[in-house]
């Protein structure tokens, strides 16, 4: 899959985000005017199970979503992240302070 | 000794004062006044302690008490007639040849009457506390004089500085005439009144703090050249003064209640004052901040410094210059504005102004390279004005002011030199920028040296007709300062670097720094991001870390703020990936901070094996406070050695089929190539890597290789 797909669904409070494909430094535009957005209206769900991969523009995203989502009083969580996301936020350093949900009930 | 002691504290806080003011001031005319003032008052305080001490009860004769205090008498009163001729001319540094020579003849003539004859004083003696004198027929007309004198010399300033024209010399001036106000009231009152009318004669010591008063009024007026801000200044002293009496005080009767059992008198006081200040200020400091935080009374320096950190840098010169001005504008309210940017030849021109000007500064003028000298970024135009220390360049430095419109320059440098300069003009409410705008501008510094840095060294408005004209130039610049690196010249290593970028403008870092003939400091990571800002924030990086690398003697500390700084500065969700090093080749050792690099692999002869080094290691620009995670790491470099560092690049680079290189394939390739010199290393790598893609490559890739103690060496 060499696309990324961006489906947005929104709910009473919060919006998911269901990212599929690579999030790379050619792709991650979209990702970012969309959970940008969301993270300005309500609490926001990005799950990434279906990412392939997750480059370092991408993560740079996330993170910045995650302080926006801090200054404005809203939850962040991603949700079953894939292997490949995993690898990309532990190589952080900082894997403790992301948000992370194996799935829905774990939100609730 | 009891209340002495002020006497003999005196001298020293005085003369430290005046050590202090000529830091500011240099070897000026007001510097030598400063002197003279320091050394007459701190006999006069030395005098007086002394004559206390020396005094006795019920004894007629006592030269030497009498001869201390005739002399501190003196001494005070040429304090004042000194004082005085510092009002007729101060702030300006007018010579009046007339005035000195009177002064001096008017210092002659009171210590020739105080001294020489008992017209002042006939006989001192003390009871219990009380310091007594027997007056003579002038006592009344020197002391009453000279602190007539010093009032007038007030008043005689005060008015002068209600005529100035210039804001700052008004404020200088209030300062220097309120202070000599204070000093003479508790002076007169403590050393002259209470002795003869209420008959006080024990507080007579305490007249040996008035020196001490003026001499701070003076070292305020000489060293300030910024306008106060004076709301700001009123509040926060009323709220302390509040605070000191709600909170100070219980706390300070209870400790000197508690000190009067167990210690003497003087440790009782002393305690009972320090304790006072100590628990007005702990007050103050925690209602300030709760104020503060209750009642929202954010200042304006937290919205520009959010606002300046989201300038739209892909925007364009004009674009992103237009809002900066709006930004900047918006809360200072200032008319004019004028951005100089450095230009191939080092002229500093503009390249953005709403006044029209055509002025052009070399970048090594007279006025800029003291500001060089001196490590000053920002300047207001009251600093030239007031500031003694710039007489060598105010007339350079004022008609660069005058040229631009502009009240305050923001000056950008990288090293040492200057990159370009903002320069705000005059603000609409006739006000002055005041020290508050002072430590704005310094704070949103790093903010503006991106802006600057991007206008300098991308968005020229030539090649902004293309896209692609403007990467292509863009990474040429990029690639220049690349390479612009010190390379590892060492006979016992062989270093080699590759630096591939996908699309020519990439987020990889490798910097080298030489520290000595042994030392050498090294920079290998990715800034996150795509494109001409991830370049930008690379370049700016590697300038900043060359700057703390300047600055820092504590390695940890260049990382730490190379975090802050990205945190701060740098477009939100940018971070850094990497290591902080030196190799210490007199020690065979290998020292770094690993702040996220994916890559850190040695070979080991003894071992014949390839291992991972780097540990665990925290990205940079993610949390605010990085410094507990940091943690410096020493690895020997023994003889026959080999060490890979990369960035991410590699790791995650896919084959047509989807698969990852990863590290296994990596340091396949790294222990079939280990024999060979560090290029060897480092270019087999990178054929294997493109082999493995099939010459694809969708990330920057950076590797540095270096083999250690070996008689192998790679080509130049």
């Amino acid at each position: 899959m060499n696309q990324l797909t961006v489906e947005e669904i929104r709910e009473t409070g919060r919006t998911i985000l269901q990212i599929a494909g690579p999030v790379n430094s050619y792709t991650f535009t979209d990702f970012q005017e969309k959970i940008f957005k969301a993270v300005r209206r309500s609490d926001i769900v990005v799950d990434m199970e279906k990412v392939t991969t997750l480059s370092s523009a991408g993560l740079g995203v996330l993170m910045a979503a995650m302080e926006d989502a801090e200054g404005a009083g809203r939850k962040i969580w991603i949700l079953r992240p894939s292997e490949i996301v995993r690898l990309a936020i532990e190589s952080t350093g900082f894997s403790d302070r992301f948000p992370v949900a194996q799935s829905m009930k774990d939100l609730a | 000794m009891g209340l002495t002691i002020f006497a003999f504290l005196a001298p020293p806080i005085l003369l430290g004062l005046w050590a202090r003011a000529r830091t500011r001031i240099r070897d000026t005319a007001w510097s030598r006044y400063f002197l003279a003032i320091g050394i007459g008052f701190s006999v006069f305080t030395l005098s007086l302690g002394v004559a206390y001490l020396a005094a006795q009860p019920y004894t007629l004769e006592q030269p030497l008490a009498l001869f201390f205090t005739r002399l501190a008498a003196a001494s005070a009163a040429a304090g004042y007639i000194v004082l005085f001729r510092v009002c007729l001319s101060f702030p300006y540094e007018t010579r009046n040849r007339i005035a000195d020579l009177a002064a001096a003849a008017a210092v002659l003539g009171v210590l020739a009457l105080t001294l020489g004859t008992p017209l002042y004083v006939s006989h001192v003696e003390r009871v219990n506390l009380d310091f007594l004198r027997q007056e003579g027929p002038l006592y009344g007309a020197i002391s009453t004089g000279a602190a007539a004198l010093g009032f007038l010399g007030a008043a005689v300033l005060l008015f002068r500085s209600l005529a100035m024209r210039s804001r700052i010399f008004q404020q200088q001036g209030l300062i220097l005439a309120l202070g000599i106000a204070a000093s003479i009231v508790l002076g007169y009152v403590t050393a002259i009144r209470l002795p003869q009318v209420g008959r006080i004669g024990s507080l007579y010591l305490v007249s040996t703090l008035s020196p001490v008063v003026v001499a701070v009024g003076f070292f305020y007026a000489v060293s300030t050249s910024r306008i106060f801000a004076w709301k700001e200044v009123a509040r926060r002293l009323v709220s302390y003064l509040i605070l000191a009496i709600l909170a100070g005080t219980p706390v300070g009767v209870a400790v000197s209640v508690f000190l009067m059992v167990k210690a003497f008198p003087l440790i009782s006081f002393l305690g009972a004052f320090f304790s006072f200040i100590l628990g007005a200020r702990i007050a103050s400091a925690f209602v300030n901040r709760f104020l503060d935080s209750i009642a929202g009374r954010k200042r304006y320096r937290e919205d520009l410094q959010s606002s300046l950190a989201h300038v739209d840098l892909a925007g364009g010169r004009d674009a992103v210059l237009k809002e900066v001005h709006g930004i900047l504008s918006g809360p200072l309210g200032f008319s004019d504005f004028t951005v100089l940017a450095e230009d191939d030849e080092g002229e500093l021109r503009p390249v953005y102004s709403t006044t029209g000007t055509s002025l052009s500064i070399r970048g090594d003028s007279a006025a800029l390279g003291t500001l060089t000298e001196r490590g000053i970024t920002v300047l207001l135009k009251t600093d030239v004005i007031a500031n003694r220390s710039y007489a060598s360049v105010k007339k350079e430095l004022l008609e660069i002011y005058d040229s631009l419109r502009a009240e305050a320059m923001i000056v950008v440098r990288e090293g040492r030199e200057t990159l370009g300069i903002f320069a705000l003009g005059a603000r609409l409410s006739g006000g002055d920028y005041t020290s508050y705008d002072y430590e704005t501008f310094r704070a949103v510094y790093g903010k503006l040296f991106v802006v600057l840095y991007y206008v300098k060294n991308i968005a020229r408005e030539s090649i902004l007709s293309t896209v692609d004209r403007e990467i292509a130039f863009s990474s040429q610049v990029i690639e220049s300062i690349q390479e612009n690196v010190d390379r590892i010249a060492h006979p016992k290593a062989d270093a080699h670097f590759i630096a591939r970028s996908t699309r020519k403008l990439g987020g990889d870092f490798i910097d080298f720094v030489g520290l000595g003939r042994d030392r050498f400091f090294f920079v290998v990571g990715d800034v996150s991001g795509k494109g001409l800002n991830a370049s930008m924030s690379m370049l700016i990086l590697k300038t900043m870390v060359r700057n703390f690398l300047k600055e820092e003697k504590d390695f940890l500390r260049i990382a730490e703020r190379a975090n802050s700084f990205i945190k701060e500065n740098l477009p939100k969700g940018t971070f850094f990936a990497g290591v902080f090093g030196y190799f210490d080749f007199a020690k065979d050792s290998l020292y770094f901070i690993n702040c996220g690099i994916p890559v850190m692999q040695m070979y080991s002869p003894a071992f014949n094996t390839v291992i991972e080094i780097q540990g665990d290691g925290r990205v940079l620009g993610f949390v605010r406070d990085i410094r507990p995670y940091l943690k410096l790491r020493r690895v020997p470099l023994v003889k026959g050695s080999a060490l890979l560092i990369s960035t991410d690049g590699i790791l995650e680079s896919e084959s047509l089929r989807g698969e990852r290189y990863g590290k296994e394939r990596l340091q396949r390739s790294f222990t079939a190539n280990r024999e060979g010199p560090a290029k060897e290393l480092a270019e087999g790598l990178l054929r294997d890597l493109l082999a493995f893609t099939d010459n694809r490559m969708e990330d920057d890739v950076t590797i540095f290789t270096l083999k250690y103690d070996t008689n192998v060496r790679s080509e130049a």
